[in-house]
């Protein structure tokens, strides 16, 4: 028996056989959306924009999967982003935790995880994730242009984004699905 | 709970986010990420090459449905080919013109010039960087200037072991001293990006002829870039209603979304 947050909860006899292949699944998954991100988006521009991959990855699996854990992989494919697409290290990192954290409240409940609240996800997070991307990279010295971003690029991200994720949204959910293991089951 | 524990982790991993930021800037990062671009650099490389192709045969798919339609009125264009052909001729004369000014990289061999393939491009759609296949292994350094076929594409930003990032000259942050080719070759000024991909020529005298169709080089003015790189060429030229300086509109030579390889500057002399 384990207590989790107070709450009585009831866990099944699983050992953790398989967790570690699951992290490696999901390793090697946001490293995958790092690659494609910086390499194969550009080429299939959307309305002259790219669809962003990590955003909406960490926003509908925050809507499917439960706890903190989504917050750890956002930073961890933060910091790949920031890595390998050569923007300022930080700025990914934040701006997708960020994004991450709006995309997770909203509370539990049993419509959670349905493709609705993970479009309302996507679009809370680009909301969050491009205004705070920009501050960081006026901060470190680029040049941003205020208002073509936040009406046009914003405006369009946001567009873009929710298309993305109506394509996305169930390849995501099986791929949670696949590295979610097993876990307490809570009386709520 | 979970809430609380959400934002513990949320302020956490935003505490963490800015200390990495910081490492980064004092370079205690850069082992980790010499590393991660390593193992990235040559997948990355790979993607673009599946993606690049990927987007050609779409493309050719594309063309050969225009073609089609195409053939079907080509009857009626033989002679409105015709006419044509006076304006080519034109253009011919224009083309020439275009040529030397691109081989004006290639007839100077004190640029020693250092071919890199783009792998990729900054994440969000905020930037436009490229990011290409050569570092500081190849001895590439920030501030060297990029160029593709002669023309100016813009110049490296950040350099890691394997990867280098390229601020194109029509992004945002961009800013290029230059002067007008040929026979105006007094009127210089600065040229920024504009949000529709072209190029302002900005701070150009009043008394400076400037018109449509002049090439617009670098001027070397600054030593970022040696002088004489093709940059562009005017398409619109606006007179200022409150200030003795003008503004031109610049189409750019080379257009950054659209480049595979590119050429890095490595070393040239001022002047």
């Amino acid at each position: 028996m384990r207590r989790t947050g107070g709450l009585p909860s009831f866990t099944r006899p699983s050992p953790d056989r398989g967790s570690v292949l699951r992290t490696i699944l999901t390793l090697f998954a946001i490293f995958a959306l790092a690659i494609l991100q910086t390499s194969a988006t550009p080429y299939f521009p959307v309305f002259g924009m790219r669809p962003d991959l990590p955003l909406i990855f960490i926003a509908v699996w925050a809507t499917v999967a439960r706890g903190s854990r989504v917050l750890l992989w956002a930073f961890a494919l933060g910091f790949l982003l920031d890595v390998v697409s050569g923007t300022p290290t930080g700025t990914n990192m934040l701006a997708i935790t960020l994004a991450a954290y709006v995309a997770t409240l909203g509370g539990a409940g049993m419509f959670r995880t349905n493709l609705p609240w993970s479009l309302a996800a996507v679009a809370a997070g680009t909301l969050v994730f491009y205004p705070t991307s920009m501050v960081i990279l006026a901060a470190c010295g680029f040049t941003i242009l205020w208002l073509t971003a936040l009406t046009n690029t914003l405006a369009l991200a946001v567009v873009v984004n929710l298309g993305a994720t109506l394509v996305l949204y169930w390849p995501i959910s099986l791929l949670e699905r696949l590295t979610r293991g097993r876990r307490p089951y809570r009386i709520l | 709970m979970r809430a609380q524990r959400s934002l513990f982790w949320l302020i956490f991993l935003s505490m963490l986010s800015l200390g990495f930021s910081v490492l980064h800037n004092n370079g205690a990062l850069h082992p980790v990420e010499d590393l991660i671009g390593r193992i990235a650099a040559p997948v990355q490389g790979l993607v673009a090459d599946i993606s690049a192709g990927a987007t050609r045969t779409l493309g050719d798919m594309r063309g050969f449905s225009e073609l089609r339609e195409d053939n079907a009125g080509l009857d009626t264009q033989v002679d409105q080919l015709t006419a044509e052909l006076a304006r080519l001729r034109a253009t011919e004369r224009e083309n020439e013109s275009l040529r030397e000014a691109v081989g004006y990289t290639l007839e100077h061999p004190e640029l020693d010039l250092a071919a890199a393939k783009v792998i990729g491009k900054d994440s969000s759609n905020l930037l436009d960087l490229l990011i290409i296949d050569r570092g500081s292994s190849s001895g590439l350094e920030e501030g060297m200037p990029v160029v593709w076929r002669g023309g100016l594409a813009g110049r490296i930003v950040s350099v890691s072991a394997e990867t280098a990032r390229i601020l194109p000259i029509t992004s945002s942050g961009s800013a290029v001293n230059v002067v007008l080719q040929g026979e105006f070759a007094d009127a210089d000024g600065v040229l920024t990006a504009q949000p529709d991909g072209t190029l302002l020529m900005s701070n150009i005298l009043e008394t400076d002829l400037v018109e449509p169709g002049q090439f617009v080089i670098t001027s070397g003015l600054g030593g970022t870039f040696p002088r004489g790189i093709l940059v562009g060429q005017i398409v619109n030229v606006r007179r200022l209603a409150s200030s003795v300086l003008k503004e031109a509109d610049v189409r750019p030579f080379v257009r950054p979304d659209t480049l595979d390889t590119v050429q890095v500057i490595k070393a040239f002399e001022d002047g």
